[in-house]
């Protein structure tokens, strides 16, 4: 027969996880698990800012060629973004009078609530290219699941999947599986759902065959999901997939930013 | 008897530190330093090094932080490290019969591929199922990779650094006396 100590570390150990994980449920311990993710806040926001600067420098050890290609690329821009520039000028200026007449107010619609990232979700999923973010507001601060999180630019980068009461998990919009209900700024004002690839780029697909994209048009949120309003700009159209034996045409979309130098976002309540 | 709380407290504050560092500071390094796991490295330090006792009050503790701070279900860590450092334990009474670099090395290697197969096991029951089983994934194998390197470098700096404080832990390689 096999004898069990009393002081066995293992027996004790499984005896305390099995109570521990049984006070968890019936929340008795809650109170305990607020109050450390409470207080270790501050500390993790500066951690994870540290982790993030130290990952922004190690990125930007780059060559002499890399960076002079970088320099033409950039000066193509400019010449093309002044072009550009101009022309928003115009439109800029018209959509400021017809606002003025219609009354609109945007800017004022929704709340928007400013976080912190304090980590990388190590989610041991199927794929690492699935690597969410999460911030320290939760549902104590109104957040919940679908909401849209923006950059400080202003540039969608996800939206809620789960929160707690003091954290939120973001998935990015770059993660497979982050999908979000998008327009696209052509003609046809076309409309699909674009969803993360390989943690770097968007894929929009349904799109059908007739609508007309173009390399460079800018992507937008439709609307449509609920959670998130229109009109927040996703990204810019890199590359168009369409085969002519195929009902729906899809879309490479490139975002503005670069989503591992974040380190404050802001969450839309509308 | 203040002695031993004293240490305990020290370990509480250890392990929060430590559960702290892993999941915001390790987590957001680029690329493969993403993949250090200060959990099972110093798991098996204080196994190896210390008593067993100290080293189920440091993954309780540790695990039980790591179990608040993330989104996986409670318990998640808490039984992944107690599953390792169940299995570490065995290995180093019943199969290494002496405490050398070499008993450490394949100490931390066992853990660390116990550590991530657990870890995907769990994660793939508790999730929809659809997603597949992440063991069959590329990106699984590399990730483990990275944290057998981060962790055969930790045991060799670890063991140096022992032995320059502590005699009892050589001969640092087998030596050739009666060789021919």
């Amino acid at each position: 027969m096999i004898k069990i100590k009393k002081n066995n570390p293992l027996l004790i150990f499984t005896v305390v996880l099995g109570l521990l994980v049984f006070l968890h449920v019936i929340g008795i311990i809650r109170p305990i698990e607020k109050a450390f993710l409470f207080l270790m806040k501050p500390l993790s926001a500066r951690l994870y800012e540290w982790g993030t600067g130290f990952g922004s420098a190690y990125d930007e050890r780059r060559t002499k060629e890399e960076l002079l290609a970088e320099v033409a690329y950039l000066k193509n821009e400019i010449a093309s973004s002044s072009i550009n520039n101009s022309h928003w000028l115009e439109i800029e200026s018209e959509n400021k009078k017809l606002r003025g007449q219609l009354g609109f107010i945007s800017n004022n619609k929704f709340k928007a609530v400013l976080a912190n990232i304090i980590a990388k979700d190590e989610s041991f999923s199927v794929s690492k290219d699935v690597r969410d973010i999460i911030i320290d507001k939760g549902e104590k601060d109104g957040l919940r699941p679908e909401l849209g999180v923006l950059s400080e630019e202003g540039v969608i980068i996800g939206k809620i999947v789960e929160t707690n009461s003091i954290n939120s998990r973001v998935c990015l919009i770059t993660s497979p599986g982050c999908q979000l209900a998008a327009s696209l700024q052509n003609e046809d004002k076309t409309k699909g759902i674009t969803d993360g690839n390989l943690g770097l780029t968007i894929e929009m697909s349904y799109i059908p065959q007739l609508e007309k994209i173009s390399i460079g048009n800018m992507v937008v949120t439709s609307g449509l999901g609920g959670g998130i309003p229109r009109g927040l700009i996703i990204g810019r159209v890199s590359n168009v997939t369409s085969e002519s034996n195929e009902v729906w045409q899809s879309a490479t979309i490139e975002p503005l930013i670069d989503f591992s130098d974040l380190t404050v976002v802001s969450i839309i309540i509308p | 008897m203040f002695n031993k709380i004293g240490q305990i407290i020290i370990l509480i504050f250890f392990s929060l530190l430590i559960s702290v560092l892993q999941f915001s500071f390790i987590s957001s390094l680029p690329g493969a330093f993403s993949q250090i796991n200060l959990g099972v490295i110093l798991m098996i330090f204080i196994l190896f090094f210390f008593r067993a006792r100290s080293t189920i009050i440091f993954i309780f503790f540790f695990g039980f932080f790591m179990d608040i701070f993330s989104f996986q279900f409670f318990g998640f860590y808490l039984i992944t490290l107690g599953a390792v450092a169940l299995i570490a334990y065995l290995i180093s009474k019943n199969w290494l019969t002496n405490k050398s670099l070499y008993s450490f090395g394949v100490l931390f290697l066992i853990s660390t591929l116990v550590y991530n197969l657990i870890a995907a096991i769990l994660a793939f029951l508790t999730s929809d199922l659809q997603s597949g089983f992440s063991v069959f994934n590329f990106s699984f194998w590399q990730a483990l990779f990275y944290q057998l390197v981060w962790n055969i470098l930790a045991a060799i700096l670890f063991f140096n650094i022992l032995t320059l404080l502590a005699k009892r832990f050589k001969p640092f390689f087998l030596e050739k006396k009666g060789r021919i």
